[in-house]
């Protein structure tokens, strides 16, 4: 296979995935009513439940919560919305993942941060030793310095 | 003393603490906040209507307006509900002046929750959930859950836990002098 055929053919897996990727986030309406309310429920919390989602608990009140989701979903309602309502009576706490705004925002920035610091800090420190090393042993090659 | 024996006594040392400390948790009562979060403090409260589970008679919150109204979440199956129950009938009997007592039943079968309300002796209205629907507009967690509603219709305090009269003597008395 020449050069330029291997090449055409990257190219239209690349395409392909392109394409898929861009059908998949425009997506709005997944499956059916049934599928979307257990997708909304399962990010609900069970507000008498011990770490249990509307969608896993059996408990009255679930079942009332997964209703209610289920007839706001069904009169046009974006799951968004199904649940900011559901925080303005119960707080942000009903959510089982935290809002991407105001101080929640940390939640999910930090951990990004922090794994950020620590992979800088890893390759500051390997790049450190390196030139340690080659201070003291001046045949010991740079990073990315062919052997 | 061999390395073998320090690993049991310190294992054996944590799982008797752990029990200890859960025996302990179970045994102490439900503590109580008195100025709980909720999301409706300050807001209109939701309006609701149902019939006493004693009695059969109609109760709309809207009647109640221009009085303060202590909206009380319970159940028979909770010990606590028990445990706060001749405190909330003293206090309707006692603030009937100025505060109507309004209990609502949560996750509960309503002839074994009046069974409750009998047993318990209240006499104060409560009512039927069916549905869970007031729970849900109210956003209740799980019994006892109360919550003071003003003369003007607007949540001014929602209280998580077991209540006694003193403490909603207290919060009444707090909303009235802030004017609410």
């Amino acid at each position: 296979m020449s050069r330029r055929l291997l090449a055409l053919c990257w190219l239209g897996v690349v395409a392909v995935v392109a394409v898929a990727l861009a059908m998949g986030a425009h997506r709005t309406h997944p499956a059916s009513l049934a599928a979307r309310t257990a997708q909304v429920a399962a990010l609900v919390r069970c507000p008498v439940c011990d770490g249990l989602s509307v969608e896993e608990s059996s408990a009255p009140i679930a079942r009332a919560l997964r209703n209610q989701i289920r007839g706001e979903l069904a009169a046009g309602r974006s799951a968004a919305q199904v649940e900011s309502g559901l925080a303005t009576r119960y707080g942000e706490s009903i959510l089982l993942s935290p809002p991407r705004s105001g101080l929640t925002l940390g939640v999910w920035v930090v951990p990004l941060v922090a794994v950020a610091g620590a992979v800088g800090g890893l390759g500051l420190f390997f790049w450190k030793r390196t030139r340690t090393l080659q201070e003291v042993r001046p045949g010991v090659p740079s990073p990315g310095e062919p052997t | 003393m061999t390395r073998r024996r320090v690993i049991l006594i310190v294992a054996g040392a944590v799982i008797a603490a752990v029990i200890a400390s859960v025996a302990i948790g179970a045994a102490l009562p439900q503590s109580t906040t008195y100025d709980a979060y909720s999301p409706l403090v300050g807001k209109p409260a939701p309006s609701f209507s149902g019939t006493t589970l004693v009695g059969h008679r109609s109760v709309s919150l809207a009647a109640y307006r221009g009085r303060y109204v202590v909206v009380n979440f319970f159940a028979s199956w909770c010990t606590p509900c028990e445990d706060e129950a001749p405190a909330l009938e003293q206090f309707a009997y006692d603030s009937a002046s100025i505060a109507t007592l309004v209990g609502v039943e949560f996750e509960d079968v309503d002839s074994t929750a009046a069974s409750f309300l009998r047993q318990t002796g209240s006499t104060y209205p409560a009512i039927s959930d069916p549905g869970e629907k007031i729970a849900m507009a109210y956003g209740v967690k799980g019994p006892p859950d109360t919550y003071v509603i003003s003369p003007r219709g607007v949540v001014v305090a929602h209280i998580a836990g077991p209540v006694t009269e003193r403490g909603l003597d207290t919060v009444i008395a707090k909303v009235r002098r802030e004017g609410a």
